[in-house]
């Protein structure tokens, strides 16, 4: 059964972001068990701004709206940035076995670093300045793949985690190159391109895996 | 120029220095001081600065999710490229000049994206169908008698308006009074430069002024908005205080940038209006206009600051609307009398580019010639308040791309790399927006919009 994941109309970032990331990470096989029988609606709420997102979930589909709503079961308090500091949840202790289940969605891995970046070439492949050919190195396995085929091309070296995290649209690729967590060799217009194309997926305009459309 | 060569009028002038002034995308003002020989040995095609002014957003970051064939793949330069003919004198300071330049690249070729030079082509293509543009703008602005200093030290919030401070009633003789030293050093270097003003006055914004240029050719209206922009900075830092052309600084109202334009034909004759009223041209030429009005939305309300002054009942309409003397219509007719038919466009925000909005409306009309269309019906009621399915205007930064992107009869006009690059552009000033850590859903102007346009834009 497929699932859905679907955002408000005209939603700001968070919202939008976090349905790309959750439509993501539910690709991995046996990772929509979480979904049986899960059905409430809770919020993640920044402790460092007023960025807030609540998550409906009923019948295998996932709504996601800016703001806390009122009948949110949970509330989650975190970092986005770093959520890995630490969190407060409301309504735990009123519903404990809900909030491990969630806490699961929410931790789901993002697919592996190979299986995003097929799904990425297959969205990005035909979009203005994007190369011919894409070279991905990971510096952790020591590996290569080869996208595409022709002399105009680039590279990208980075880690199997920040690549799965580029390539499935959850993190910018020109973000991660000027912050030097990336490598990147070749034409900086195909440094846009790629960028543009990640940041469309990263807005769900376009679904990794699926062509999007051809404006530049 | 009144000169027959540039060498004479900068002789006669005795003008040393030029500084060189070309409007980005934004609608900020890009240029360099250059000495006399310098701008003379690198006439016609201009002196070099990196390719990034065009490329770059607010902040100075460069666009780089998206690219434009001008840009440099190693970073490189483009060329100011001097319009000669638009050369004036300062007036303060008795050895600089001002030149109106447009971008190019470095072999002399235009730059479609060029928001002049966009402009200049498109009134061509009217020019070719045998017709001439006068267009002029109402330049809205806010004055406050704190310093630009003293402004960025409160974060530009609570500062000291001109006028009453607790009335937005307008044409107000008082508040009028109190603006005027200011308007006086504006109108008098204004003077000095040969800009067309006609009248000032108090607005109803508290502290808010409207300024109304003459019509002119398109693009020496839009000079003349973009340079009286600067030469206002200019006045307020000469005076220590600080003025604003952002859309919505503060509750209560905003800065508008109402457009009027009217065409005549190769005699100086209106087109718009004859013995029998109003003409198929003007019906075509306003069909095109409203139905590409959703899309060019997109420029009239260019940042995420625009669309807090799209309010139903604050002045800026909200529908694709066109109405004989209707000022809650998108597009007021005025056709009291054949020789000043015009067309006012009262939807963009007084951060909007100049040269883009006007480009955006004539390609509109032009569009509406080509394909010979028919306007929907008048707007004879109030265009505020209408029923819920009445369609209102795209209201969001993103809305108003998708819109343009859903968009082909000013593709077909303006070329559609002019019409992704801008796309693209207002995406990523969205995406800066929304990572600013203000918050996204916000009804009142936040932080982070003060900081980005409250000076620059």
């Amino acid at each position: 059964m497929t699932i859905e994941v679907m955002v408000e109309e005209d939603a700001p970032l968070l919202p939008r972001v976090l349905a790309n990331r959750l439509r993501c990470c539910l690709q991995r096989p046996g990772s929509d068990a979480i979904l049986t029988g899960l059905a409430t609606t809770f919020s993640l709420k920044s402790t460092k701004n007023a960025h807030a997102v609540t998550i409906a979930v009923k019948d295998r589909t996932l709504e996601l709206s800016h703001g806390v709503a009122k009948d949110s079961q949970l509330i989650i308090h975190l970092d986005f940035d770093n959520p890995a500091a630490g969190e407060r949840v409301e309504g735990l202790w009123r519903h404990p076995l809900l909030a491990m289940k969630i806490g699961k969605l929410m931790s789901l891995p993002l697919p592996n670093w190979t299986d995003s970046a097929k799904r990425y070439w297959q969205s990005v492949c035909n979009d203005p300045y994007v190369p011919e050919s894409l070279r991905v190195t990971c510096t952790d396995e020591d590996r290569s793949l080869n996208l595409g085929s022709g002399e105009d091309t680039i590279e990208i070296h980075g880690t199997s985690a920040q690549l799965a995290e580029i390539f499935s649209g959850n993190a910018l690729l020109l973000q991660e190159v000027m912050a030097g967590k990336v490598r990147f060799r070749g034409h900086l217009k195909y440094l846009a391109g790629l960028s543009g194309s990640g940041q469309k997926i990263m807005l769900g305009d376009v679904e990794p895996g699926k062509a999007g459309d051809t404006h530049g | 120029m009144d000169e027959p060569t540039i060498e004479d009028w900068l002789d006669r002038h005795h003008v040393e220095i030029i500084r060189t002034h070309a409007t980005t995308l934004d609608g900020t003002v890009v240029g360099k001081y250059v000495n006399r020989p310098k701008f003379l040995k690198t006439l016609p095609e201009g002196h070099g600065i990196a390719d990034m002014a065009l490329a770059m957003d607010m902040d100075g970051t460069p666009h780089l999710t998206f690219w434009h064939e001008f840009r440099n793949a190693l970073i490189g330069d483009v060329h100011l490229k001097p319009d000669i003919n638009t050369i004036i004198w300062d007036g303060i300071d008795p050895d600089l000049g001002h030149c109106v330049c447009e971008f190019v690249d470095v072999d002399g070729n235009e730059i479609s994206i060029c928001p002049r030079t966009l402009l200049r082509k498109v009134t061509s293509q009217v020019n070719e169908l045998g017709y001439e543009v006068k267009a002029a703008f109402e330049l809205e602005f806010f004055l406050f008698s704190n310093s630009f200093e003293s402004a960025r030290r409160r974060q530009y919030r609570d500062l000291d308006p001109v006028t009453a401070a607790s009335s937005e009633a307008i044409y107000q003789a008082r508040n009028a009074y109190r603006v005027k030293p200011f308007m006086t050093e504006v109108v008098k270097r204004l003077n000095w430069q040969r800009f067309d003003w006609e009248s000032w006055s108090d607005e109803g914004g508290i502290g808010q002024i409207e300024l109304n240029f003459s019509p002119k050719d398109p693009v020496a209206a839009a000079d003349t908005l973009s340079r009286a922009r600067q030469l206002i900075h200019e006045v307020a830092v000469d005076m220590d205080m600080a003025v604003t052309f952002m859309a919505q600084h503060s509750h209560g109202f905003a800065n508008g940038l109402h457009i009027h334009h009217s065409l005549v034909d190769s005699k100086g004759k209106a087109i718009f209006l004859d013995e029998s009223g109003r003409t198929d041209f003007l019906m075509q030429w306003v069909a095109g206009i409203v139905a590409t009005t959703p899309a060019a939305t997109s420029v009239f309300f260019p940042t995420v600051n625009s669309f807090r002054r799209m309010r139903e009942f604050q002045a800026p309409p909200v529908t694709a609307s066109w109405g004989e003397e209707n000022k809650s219509a998108a597009l007021r007719l005025i056709t009291r009398s054949a020789g000043a038919a015009r067309i006012e466009n009262r939807l963009p925000a007084g951060d909007a580019n100049p040269y883009l909005a006007l480009a955006f409306i004539l390609a509109g009309g032009l569009a509406g010639i080509r394909h010979a269309m028919r306007p929907p019906p008048e707007l004879t009621d109030l265009g505020w308040g209408l029923p819920d399915e009445v369609e209102r205007l795209p209201n969001s930064v993103m809305k108003a791309a998708d819109a343009l992107q859903a968009d082909s009869l000013l593709a077909g006009v303006l070329g559609q790399d002019v019409i992704d690059y801008w796309i693209n552009s207002r995406r990523w000033d969205w995406l800066n927006f929304q990572s600013s850590g203000d918050d996204p859903t916000s009804e009142a102007t936040t932080d982070w919009e003060l900081k980005r346009y409250f000076e620059l834009i």
